[in-house]
């Protein structure tokens, strides 16, 4: 356009300068004006040019508004284990009726000796994608996507310590899969400032929650508190700012309410009424008198909705002792869970009985058991940017509804030993009913400590203990670790190193000491005490329990890993 | 033991040449006594988070050392050292960081 004025201009200007000037000022006029062309024309070039990379940056901004960020991690894991001696369930034999067992079955058993296994080596890498949509100025979309799997083929069977592991999508991005994205994170998040309040709809950030952070070495990733629940939970959630209360800064009302398990149409909902026999009632057994035996009649459908319905408090301080900056944050949460179901909806991937292969099972739920009460605490307080340390408690409460799992309530039958082994009654390792027990409350608790010292910004050490009561249970999957944690009944112990050698790179090494107590970490069923029994003690691995699977009484645990965020 | 001293050791020397990056800790303190009450939703100064900027908009922003559109200098509201605690707390939740944050 420029060039076509400067044109314009010069053929306007000729006639004049002819008739005023000699032809050679107006050949110098002449050369001037196409000096003075050509440098309009360069600068017409060059805002052309200068357009094009305009349109091209606004392009991508406006096709930019999916904001994207995330990590990987490739980690090497050793793990040694070690078994107890126990008695391995083999199934059910065919029998003839006799006064000590009058039914033509009797379960079998295999004492097994103490063993040591080692996998000395295991490489994993996991990605996390995380992006953040932004809607309007009140409405975002967050999300996140990972993938986690073992080196090797994809669809290996991983064992994570949770006996057995259940892969479903509440655990993706917790438990090695496949090396399909799965996603872990993805809610409409909404805000209302009215009402100084956010709503989120979706699939929930709450996996890797307090104080998982300090180990990480990053932000609080979830609300939920890491001992309550480690895993994807679809569901609704509300968080009011207390702030404007008069409380400090940044301290939140939490309320939810999510689905655990969906039980319409092809989740049981619609299967009809009916009756089983689940068991055998052995209360008034006294070793000769094998009439007093009496089925157990479990109710078959329709199930209900597993639910959880929570509230959390969350509140941060920040404030200054003398030169010293310190931040903490107190932490509490409470979740009812209604209706809970026997198992998920999934494969198990079972641990290998010694000298098998391992299996997968395609299992769904069968029974509701009853509702359970949840409580969690956790303090976390960080002195400067150096020290920090925290302490966690879990309390657990069920409330049976009578019911048993039709997986295994029969497995409760005294089994039959060969000679010179254990005799008499004998508590196998199975499902059951809720905590252990689908008639009479149970509870369990756990606690969770750690410390971390950063002596620099990019060096830290760090350890952390964590304890569970023989019937402790959290749903929280293997949380990136080779074994569940958390979720231990036993103790605990991590160890590690975290170097940022260079900028949003790390380096970590670590090692976790796990000790299990008791059978069925992980679960929240297990089979009822016989008469006279001591559930504890008859699901003590130091016990010579009888067992469905196979449980590590020991595992050790050292790794090494390059983490990366972008 | 003395091996593992010895690695301590070497990576302690590697990683203090660091110190000298501000204190995240400090500088989100800093951050909300001393520029927060100016600078939130509805305020003259408008919200700011560290948010509001990226990594490399927070660096140049503090290179430049202005405030109020270049009418003050940063340093003669918030002391130095603040300064750069402030900075070190902006940049590291900074839109395109690994760990942005709004600050509360």
């Amino acid at each position: 356009m420029n060039s076509r004025i400067t044109l314009a201009l010069v053929a306007m200007l000729a006639p004049v300068a002819l008739s005023a000037q000699s032809n050679q000022d107006l050949q110098k006029e002449i050369d001037n004006l196409k000096v003075q062309l050509k440098a309009v024309e360069e600068k017409a070039a060059a805002a052309q040019d200068l357009d094009t990379r305009l349109v091209k940056a606004e392009t991508k901004l406006a096709g930019d508004n999916i904001q994207w960020g995330g990590d990987l991690r490739t980690r090497f894991d050793g793990a040694q284990e070690h078994f107890k001696p126990y008695n391995q369930f083999m199934g059910f034999m065919q029998n003839t009726p006799s006064a000590a067992n009058p039914y033509p079955f009797a379960p079998i058993a295999q004492p097994v000796g103490a063993q040591d296994w080692t996998n000395s080596v295991q490489w994993s890498t996991r990605l996390g994608l995380n992006m953040g949509i932004t809607i309007n100025e009140n409405a975002k979309v967050m999300g996140r996507l990972v993938m986690y799997k073992i080196h090797g083929g994809a669809d290996v069977p991983t064992f994570n310590g949770t006996p057995n592991t259940i892969s479903t999508s509440f655990t993706a991005g917790q438990t090695p899969a496949t090396d399909a994205l799965l996603v872990e994170r993805a809610s409409l998040v909404y805000h209302f400032p009215a009402v100084a309040s956010i709503l989120s709809i979706g699939r929930q950030n709450t996996s890797d929650g307090p104080p998982l952070e300090v180990r990480e070495g990053s932000e609080r990733n979830a609300t939920p508190q890491a001992l309550a629940v480690n895993a994807t939970i679809d569901g609704i959630g509300w968080k009011f700012q207390l702030e404007k209360l008069g409380l400090p800064e940044g301290t939140l009302l939490g309320l939810c309410y999510g689905v655990g398990y969906e039980s319409g149409f092809g989740g049981g909902g619609a299967v009809k009424q009916n009756q089983t026999i689940v068991g055998m009632n052995f209360t008034n057994f006294n070793g000769t008198n094998p009439s007093a035996i009496t089925p157990v009649v479990g109710n078959i459908g329709p199930l209900k909705d597993t639910t959880v319905l929570g509230a959390m408090f969350d509140m941060p301080l920040l404030f200054q002792i003398g030169e010293s900056v310190q931040s903490a944050n107190l932490y509490l949460g409470y979740n009812r869970l209604g209706n809970m179901t026997d198992i998920p909806f999934g494969n198990t991937i079972n641990f290998p009985i010694p000298g098998q292969t391992p299996s997968t099972q395609y299992v769904t739920a069968t029974a509701n058991l009853g509702d359970m009460d949840q409580m969690t605490v956790t303090w976390k307080h960080k002195i400067g940017d150096t020290f920090t340390y925290f302490v966690s408690g879990g309390y657990l409460k069920s409330h049976p509804n009578g019911q048993v799992s039709q997986y295994g309530a029969y497995w409760t039958f005294p089994a039959v030993m060969p000679p010179g082994y254990p005799t008499g009654l004998q508590q196998l390792s199975g499902f059951g009913g809720l905590m252990g027990d689908p008639n009479k409350s149970e509870t369990a608790s756990a606690y969770y400590a750690g410390m971390r010292y950063d002596p620099t910004s990019t060096f830290g050490v760090g350890v952390e203990f964590n304890h569970g009561s023989p019937r402790w249970w959290t749903y929280t999957p293997a949380t990136g670790e080779y074994t569940d944690k958390l979720g231990a009944r036993g103790d605990v112990w991590e160890a590690y190193i975290h170097w940022r050698f260079a900028h949003n790179a790390a380096l970590r090494l670590g090692y976790i000491d796990y000790k299990y107590s008791t059978a069925m970490s992980g679960w929240q069923i297990g089979p009822s005490a016989q008469p006279g029994q001591n559930w504890e003690s008859a699901m003590n691995l130091s016990n010579t329990p009888m067992l469905q699977y196979a449980y590590p009484s020991t595992v050790k645990n050292y790794y090494a890993a390059i983490e990366v965020k972008f | 033991m003395r091996n593992t001293l010895k690695f301590l050791a070497v990576l302690t020397a590697i990683t203090v040449p660091l110190l000298a990056e501000g204190s995240d800790t400090k500088g989100k303190y800093f951050f909300k006594k001393s520029c927060k009450s100016c600078h939130v939703a509805g305020a003259a100064g408008k919200e700011i988070t560290p948010l509001s900027k990226t990594q490399a908009q927070w660096k140049a922003y503090f290179a430049a050392g202005k405030h109020n559109k270049g009418a003050e200098k940063l340093d003669t509201l918030v002391k130095p050292d603040q300064v750069k605690d402030i900075q070190t707390f902006l940049t590291a939740h900074a839109s395109d960081s690994p760990q942005p944050m709004t600050c509360g």
